[in-house]
């Protein structure tokens, strides 16, 4: 799909307007800037509510006439608001329009009253003419996905959120749709259901001993739903509070008196946290090390003089010697003694050998003293080992703990520095001091729901081991219940069958995952710094982290690279979803496609050199890419990278309309047109 | 006694050694601290098996090539016999009798430390091998061996 023109009439601030997109290879980029308000947001929600009938706004949702023309009309007349989308996809040209009528009740009404809205969508022939296809909305979504518009029409500033805390489910979700994942997870929802009617069919025959096991887990299933929705409640609340944290943190750290103080803060926490996950480890090999060295430097001395009592006495022959029966038996069939002597069956030496066969037999002793012998020298070697190990594990864990001191009394310092900070700022009307305290309260309520989960999590645990027990009788019982074979039959393949498809979802997923996780990496690190590296983990977590020293450790949120890592996984997504479509294979779930990207404020707050990284990543994204932009942050290193890069580029020139009979309203302008008409 | 399990009382040292504070990985690594430090204390229960409330299975023990010489040499020690070398039922009664008592000395040794247990079980462990010994056994080995 490649977009070529958006034209819109009386929507919102814009009376008339049109936008000839990039259709360049090369320069596949549309900016599209102007100042707050100007119009970006409603142009993003043009595109959705053209394809979809959707749109987001902050306020006043169903008004999407404009202000100027409802006002101006006759009583009784009507306005007509239009938004029509011209699109390539498959070598046809498309063009969907979409209108919906307000009609002026009377000389007051400022609003005007909504009518239904109509659509088609129209094919052009190779004549040129236009024709309307008949399932136009169902052809629309079939081109797009409604499923997957989230990810083609963004705001960029809530992409951030992508590598946010606990976001694995937004990760999951955009991975399971790009694959169109949701149809396989429909049909195990459906058959679910399906065993269950095959399970009650089931149950009428059972009897009541087995009544009462299904009785038992129906009891034990809804009491871990429960626990998992008292889980899902407190996690959600604990992002609250994780966000609330982060903002207060940003907050205080654009705040001009805190700032210093806030950054040395954040940098301490993170020494902190750094130096105990190392004080972890050394106890770790501390524990390790006690754990058999502590009984080893207690019992060596009486090892050593057992064995030595031991060795004296095989000195003086008391153990008996330290030939085997096996080695004995290897005589006798060779008839042959050690000495050379033959031995032949039933002579005298013979009959010897025979016999000291019998006295090694009774007892293996010498054996084991030999053994014990040799272990005591293994002690010796490893007393010294341990105690040298021990030595040097006790004066780095003393480092450490010195080094936790001083950190905490940095911490401590600091902290009393930003307490003090007690007059509101400029840039709000909170104090740091106030600010500080209000994320204490909130880290409080973090590390107390976190416990609460801690023990839920528990609770569910050993509610689970209870009920995999309680499936473990079912089946045996389900064994002994002759009457119902069918309906277990039935019940059975249902489950297995469910459980198959679990199995192809789940590969099919990390399969994308790891796709996805090869091309965020290698985007990620063409143009982030060389000792960072972002990742989707197993656990559909976009993490970005840093190298420090030798080791890696997590990037703190809300950074420019969280940015950079999200867009980045926006793009390996468009990637996966084309390279699927290019392979043209026969696909059960997904053709993939090409799709444009349109996205709002991609740059966020963030500072000149990230703006730049993003402004240069914005091409890869895709193959035709829309940007809107404030004027804020457009300027300095956003202009002259994306005036390098940018097929199009239009300004929305915006009049709020104080002046008298005005009304606000956005013209939208071409600065230039390189590769469109 | 059964074969193959030993039977001990898991006390207050056991909880907070093992349990709360990870010092010891497992039980039978503590127990076996225990009987050593019992033994070199030269104190023990007598029949502290009776009536334990907990069992270690004597296959942990046995798997373990300084666990097997720590207690074959206990047991040669308190009988002088060399038949007790391959007799598990002898070696698990001295054992469980040491334990007994060095959990007891474990609990009172560390029970009013509050803080940094870990630290204070390694130096009290360094400080025992300087003590009883290990060096001046070393000595004692190097002249039998």
């Amino acid at each position: 799909m490649k977009l070529e023109t958006l034209e819109l009439t009386n929507f919102r601030q814009f009376k008339d307007g049109i936008i000839n997109f990039s259709t360049d290879e090369d320069r596949n980029v549309t900016v599209i800037h102007g100042q707050n308000g100007a119009g970006k947001t409603t142009l993003l929600n043009a595109f959705t509510w053209v394809l979809y009938e959707a749109v987001d706004f902050d306020t006043r949702e169903d008004q999407l006439v404009n202000e100027g023309q409802i006002t101006r009309a006759a009583p009784g007349s009507t306005v007509t608001v239009e938004a029509q989308l011209t699109f390539l996809h498959e070598n046809d040209r498309f063009r969907v329009t979409r209108t919906v009528g307000y009609t002026k009740r009377d000389a007051n009404d400022l609003d005007g009253e909504m009518g239904n809205s109509s659509f088609s969508l129209e094919r052009q022939s190779s004549t040129g003419d236009w024709t309307r296809l008949s399932d136009g909305q169902t052809r629309v979504k079939q081109i797009l996905p409604d499923r997957l518009r989230n990810l083609f029409f963004f705001d960029g500033e809530d992409i951030e959120e992508l590598a946010g805390v606990d976001n694995q489910e937004q990760i999951q979700k955009a991975i399971q749709n790009i694959m169109g994942l949701t149809i396989l997870e429909r049909s195990m929802s459906h058959l679910k259901d399906v065993a269950n009617e095959f399970e009650s069919e089931y149950r009428e025959y059972a009897d009541d001993d087995v009544e009462e096991l299904f009785k038992e887990r129906d009891k034990l299933e809804k009491q871990i739903e429960k626990k998992s929705s008292q889980i899902q409640s407190r996690k959600e609340k604990r992002d609250g509070f994780n966000d609330r944290i982060d903002k207060i943190t940003a907050q205080l750290e654009n705040i001009d008196e805190s700032r210093e103080l806030e950054q040395a803060l954040q940098a301490a926490k993170e020494q902190r946290e750094t130096t105990e996950a190392e004080l972890k480890d050394v106890d770790s090999v501390l524990s390790s090390e006690l754990t058999k060295g502590g009984t080893l430097t207690l019992a060596l001395p009486v090892i050593t003089k057992t064995a030595a009592d031991i060795e004296e006495l095989q000195e003086s022959d008391l153990l008996g010697s330290e030939v085997t029966a096996d080695f004995l038996d290897t005589l006798l069939e060779r008839n042959k003694c050690v000495c050379g002597r033959s031995l032949e069956e039933h002579s005298m030496y013979y009959e010897r050998v025979v016999d000291l066969k019998s006295e090694v037999d009774v007892s293996d002793i010498g054996e084991t003293a030999v053994r014990l012998i040799a272990a005591v020298e293994h002690a010796h070697e490893d007393y010294r080992d341990f105690q040298e190990t021990l030595i040097d594990v006790l004066e780095r864990r003393r480092d450490l703990k010195q080094k936790l001191a001083a950190t905490e009394q940095e911490i401590a310092d600091l902290e009393r520095e930003l307490n003090g900070l007690t007059l509101p700022t400029d840039s709000g009307s909170k104090s740091p001091a106030e600010l500080k305290k209000e994320r204490e309260e909130a880290e409080a309520q973090r590390e107390s729901l976190s416990q609460n989960i801690g023990i839920l999590t528990e609770q569910r645990s050993r509610l689970e081991e209870d009920l995999d027990e309680i499936t473990g009788e079912l089946e045996d019982a389900r064994e002994e219940q002759e009457q119902a074979t069918i309906a277990k039959k039935r019940w059975r393949a249902t489950l297995q069958t469910r459980a198959e498809i679990e199995s192809s979802f789940n590969k099919l997923q990390n399969a994308v995952r790891e796709l996805a996780d090869q091309r965020v990496s290698s985007m990620f690190e063409s143009i982030a710094h060389k000792d960072l590296d972002a990742e989707i983990t197993d656990e559909f977590e976009l993490r970005i982290r840093q190298r420090v020293g030798d080791q890696w450790t997590e990037l703190s949120k809300g950074t420019g690279e969280t940015q950079i890592a999200s867009l980045a996984f926006i793009g390996s997504l468009v990637a996966i979803a084309r390279k699927r479509y290019e392979k043209d294979t026969e696909s059960s779930y997904f053709t993939g496609g090409i799709y444009p990207i349109v996205m709002d404020s991609p740059f966020g707050a963030l500072d000149d050199d990230h703006r730049r990284q993003v402004a240069r990543l914005i091409p890869d994204l895709g193959n035709q890419i829309i940007v809107l932009v404030t004027d804020a942050q457009w300027g300095g290193p956003v202009a002259s990278e994306m005036e390098e890069i940018a097929g199009a580029m239009y300004t929305l020139d915006f009049d709020d309309g104080t002046g008298d009979g005005n009304y606000p309203e956005t013209r939208i302008r071409t600065e230039s047109a390189l590769g469109v008409n | 006694m059964a074969r193959n399990r030993i039977q001990y009382d898991r006390n207050v040292a056991y909880q907070r050694l093992v349990d709360e504070e990870d010092v010891f990985k497992t039980y039978v690594d503590f127990f076996m601290f225990c009987a050593a430090l019992g033994y070199t204390r030269n104190e023990k229960v007598p029949k502290a098996y009776k009536d334990a409330d907990h069992e270690l299975l004597w296959s942990n023990v046995e798997g373990t090539e300084l666990f097997e010489t720590v207690s074959k040499s206990i047991a040669y020690q308190e009988t002088g016999d060399p038949g007790v070398l391959d007799d598990r039922k002898q070696q698990l009664k001295y054992l469980a009798e040491y334990a007994a008592a060095g959990a007891k000395i474990a609990a009172e040794e560390f029970e009013t430390v509050s803080d940094d247990l870990v630290d204070i079980v390694a130096r009290f462990i360094l400080e025992e091998g300087s003590s009883t010994g290990p060096g001046k056994s070393e000595s004692q080995f190097s002249d039998t061996m």
